[in-house]
This record gives structure tokens, sequence and C-alpha cells, in this order.
């Protein structure tokens, strides 16, 4: 099965740095929310493309942004700090064209580190929340290399979606790196039997329960947030 | 009022002001809304420092949470929430009032632990943004997604961890050296050079031949078990 | 897939390594992207050293040591100090 079909109103806006904004827009609004993509894809990779194809119907609009490197053709991702660059007008246009909505930044793999990172810059908007998608903890194999002060530097609520074999951090990994307690204000939802790609054999999880899981899971993080406007 | 805690120049004596922070978390008042910026170019140092006590200090729980989650261990923790007040409070000069003081605190948090405990932990080492590049993490692994790997490449994926080591044995010492230093131990061409003592030129050579070497070296050993790589 | 190399190619082979290693300056390794993009012999040649640097560190990451001969260790350094070497 491919990508699922994203919702036919995409606006495509290319940003002075080369990087795009692909745009789904709500009918009316309550929140906004910034995607970021990985290294190893794009924004039309599954989970993200559900999002951005299901979560303006509750109300969401959802932003993907490309990295320029991707824009551009690129198969090898930029480092960390040049992704980072790459995401702040991302996060101020965004920040620019819906002043008055509740903005909630996230991504995918390496895009998730990077909207953990844009959360704690204070030169950038301030948002409501983070959404990682399959947060890489840890490089395969490597467990003994941590990210996780990215994560636990958020100064906002945290939903995290992962898979339950994802060799870039398990959930049990996740779990024992954030300590007790960061559950409560956070949220970590696993993918039964899912790797990095957060989909499972069908076997495991038919296709449409995944895409509800992970659609509800984030549409009601995103719409908490939009309530609790911190 | 405990303003009288604070030494008039908090910005030398930082030992001074160190315990006095500690010694004010426990007299916190209450954090007002904050309802009218300041006025940084007429704010006096005492009236900064209430704006510091008033703003920052309510985010001190947070911070030791955060902290703990980084060092696991409460003593580690408590000494940097305490250098990251005093960090903040030293450059609160510089901090623009009416942003994103609880981003800025975690900043310095953030950045404290890594510059200062990294190094003294044995493990979690955390991954510095340059120490590993997604994008090889990311190709390294995508055997499951589109199989768009060479031969090659799936060849190396299964071999097994004693021919590895073998074949690193094999190579001359300069060689397997470069290529340990580099690869498994993560050190930079520069560090390489100073602890080969060789130049930064015949560090990279060494590797590149090191690499080339053990890539042929392991494409025989796929041969002969017969794993189809081309040769 | 093509096993041509043309001067492209040697240029981008040559500072692959480099890319790897995060030693490349931006607009270098801007450069050899941009090749990896387009080329699929040379992006193979990349997916081999990526690999190969994978395997180095899953096959010889060490063990930390044990505790006790850490303090063995620092025990020794004690003595050599105050025996005035």
């Amino acid at each position: 099965m491919g990508a699922a079909p994203v919702s036919p109103s995409v606006e495509i806006v290319e940003l002075p740095d080369q990087g795009r904004l692909h745009f789904c827009a709500a009918a009316e609004p309550i929140a906004v929310l910034v995607l970021g993509h990985g290294a190893g894809g794009g924004v039309d990779v599954t989970d993200l493309a559900w999002l951005a194809s299901d979560l303006p119907d509750r109300g969401i609009t959802v932003v993907r942004h490309e990295q320029p490197w991707r824009a551009l053709g690129g198969r090898v991702a930029w480092p960390p700090a040049r992704l980072d660059e790459g995401w702040a007008p991302a996060a101020r246009a965004v920040a620019e064209r819906w002043p008055r909505l509740p903005v909630v930044t996230g991504g995918r793999s390496a895009g998730a580190r990077v909207a953990c990172r844009g959360a704690a810059n204070p030169d950038l908007p301030a948002v409501a929340g983070v959404v990682t998608l399959a947060f890489p903890l840890h490089p395969p194999g490597r467990p003994d290399t941590s990210r996780i002060a990215e994560l636990l530097g958020v100064p906002v609520p945290v939903l995290a979606v992962v898979g339950e074999r994802d060799p870039f951090g398990t959930p049990a990994e996740l779990r024992t790196a954030v300590g007790a307690g960061w559950e409560g204000r956070n949220r970590i939802v696993v993918i039964p039997g899912a790797g990095h790609p957060l989909i499972p054999a069908a076997k495991v999880l038919p296709r449409d329960a995944v895409r509800a899981m992970i659609v509800d899971a984030v549409a009601t993080f995103v719409l908490d947030r939009a309530a609790a406007r911190e | 009022m405990v303003l009288t805690t604070l030494e008039p120049d908090a910005r030398t004596g930082a030992s001074r002001a160190a315990s006095a922070l500690v010694s004010f978390v426990m007299t916190l008042p209450d954090s007002p809304e904050v309802d009218e910026l300041p006025d940084l170019e007429t704010e006096t140092d005492d009236e900064r420092a209430v704006r510091f006590e008033r703003d920052a200090m309510s985010y001190v729980d947070q911070l030791y949470s955060a902290a703990l989650r980084m060092t696991r261990n409460p003593a580690d923790a408590e000494d940097i929430v305490q250098d990251t007040y005093l960090k903040a409070f030293s450059s609160f000069h510089q901090f623009k009032p009416g942003t994103n003081l609880k981003a800025w605190l975690y900043r310095i948090l953030t950045n404290t632990f890594i510059t200062g405990y990294r190094k003294s932990q044995r493990q979690p080492q955390l991954a510095d943004g340059a120490d590993v590049e997604d994008w090889q993490l990311h190709r390294a692994e995508s055997h499951t997604s589109t199989g768009l790997r060479s031969a090659e490449v799936e060849a190396l994926d299964r071999m097994p961890d004693g021919v590895v080591t073998d074949a690193l044995a094999s190579l001359s010492e300069d060689f397997r050296m470069a290529v340990y230093l580099a690869d498994v131990e993560g050190f930079s061409y520069k560090e390489i050079a100073e602890i080969m003592g060789t130049p930064i030129g015949t560090v990279m050579s060494r590797l590149n031949r090191g690499r080339a070497q053990l890539r042929a070296k392991l494409a025989d050993h796929a041969a002969e078990m017969g794993i189809g790589v081309s040769k | 897939m093509t096993t041509r190399r043309d001067d492209e190619c040697v240029a981008a082979l040559k500072h692959l390594h480099e890319l790897l290693d995060d030693e490349l300056d931006q607009v270098s390794a801007d450069a050899v992207r941009a090749h990896l993009a387009a080329c699929e012999a040379c992006m193979d040649d990349a997916d081999a050293l990526v690999m190969l640097k994978a395997l180095m560190k899953r096959a010889c990451t060490s063990q930390p040591a044990p505790a006790t001969l850490v303090s063995r260790i620092s025990m020794s350094i004690t003595t050599w100090r105050t025996t005035g070497h």
C-alpha cells in the first residue's frame, strides 16, 4: 500500500531558504500543528500524510515543513544544527500567519528532535506543545548514547508516539530515560508491534486501526493544548 | 524583604550569590502576573534581582525535575540547577523581558548539563549534534523499508562480529588505529592526528585506505560464503 | 546500477569520507550531497561506507571496565604520587 492520499487542498509555499511549507487548512481552525520530517523520507511518509489528511476535519490546520536539503532533491540530510536553521523560518512564518491560534510543533524522527530543540529556543515563537513521532532516543544498537536531554529540555507538554519495537528507542527505554513522573504532564502513546515507521504488520494491527490510533492521539493532544492555552 | 539576602553587585562574588539563591528559594512569594514590561535602561540592580526572584524562581521545581532525569542522581541535579540559576541570574540583564523566560531557563539548564556534566558521566553519554549523523543511521537501518540497498550493503549488514573484528585486526597497525579511533571512538581528524602524532593529511589517507581495505576484505569473505556480492 | 566514474564522481568520492566523518565545511558538504542526489554509484559507495562505520561500532564497542579495576588504578596512582616517584 502506498502513502495515504492527502486531502486535496494542499497549499505549498516556498520559504526564502528554499524549504517548503505544505499547508492543509481546517475550515475553522482551533489550532495549528507544524510537523517536520526525518532524515529518511519527506513530508509524504505515511504517518505525516495521515495527520495532514485527517486533522483538518477536527479543526486542526496541519503545516508540514520540508527542509531545504529535501526540497532540493537531496538524499543526504543536513546535520542537526543546520536543520534547526531550516526550521526557524517555518516556525516564524506559521506564527505570523496565525498570530492568535495556539501552535503545536512536532515531527518524525530527526524532525522530532528539531521540534524539541526549537521549543526550547527563546528566539523562536513560543509553542503550546510538542508532538514526537518515533523520537530517535539513541542510534540503533547503541543504547548507551542518548538524546534524552533534548526531550527533557522541552518547556511545554509533550506527546511521544513510540513504536513498540523501534530500534531507535523502545517505549520501555523511553520511560526509563524520562523517569517516573514525566507522564502526567506529558504523554507516551505506544503503537503495538511497530518499528521506526510506526506501522506494524497488518496482522498485528490493521492499518485503519493504526491510523486511528495515531490521528486520535495527536488530535486529542493538540486540542487539549489549545484548550489549556498555557 | 528578600532583597537583603543578595549582595549589591551580584555579578561578582558568584559563590555568595549562589548560596543566597539557595536560601531565598525557601522564602519565595507567589509569582504575580507580569503586568508591565520593565524599562531595562532605568532598572536598578536591586529591581532586577526582585524581578528575577519573582519571574524565574517559580520554575525551580520543573527545572529540578528535568535535571534529575538528566543526571539520574539528586546531588548532581541540585548542582546543575544551582549552576543554572547562577548563570541565569548573572545574564538576566541580557534576557529580553516579555519573551519566553521558561525556554530561556531550560536552554541554560540543558547547556549546563551538556557542557559540564556529560564528560564526567560514564553512562549515558549524550550524543552531540555532530557525533552521530541522522542520515547515516537511517540509511544503515533501512533494511525493512524499500529494499533499495545494494547487495554489498546487505552483505555487510549480515556480517558476524567475529568476521568484522578479524578483518580489522588484519589491517596494518596504522590503518587499524585510524579506523578504530574514527569509527569506534568517534574522534575528530584533528584529535586522531594528535593521538597518532601525524599530520591530518596522513590521518585522512590512512582512514581512506584502511576503510577501502576493510571493504575489500569483507567483500571477499562474503563472496567466499556465497553471499551474492558482485566484485 | 551505473558503474561509470566521471570527473564529478572522482571529486565527490575524494570528499566522501570527510562527509561521513562530519569534517567538511558547509559548501563542500553541499557539493557532495548534490552529487549523491544525482549519482547512484556514488550513493552506493556512501551507503557501503556508512554500513562499514556502523559495523565497526557494532562489533568493536567495548564493555565498561569493572569497578574493581578502576579503583585499583586510582589506588596505584595515589601510591605512585605519594612515594615521590
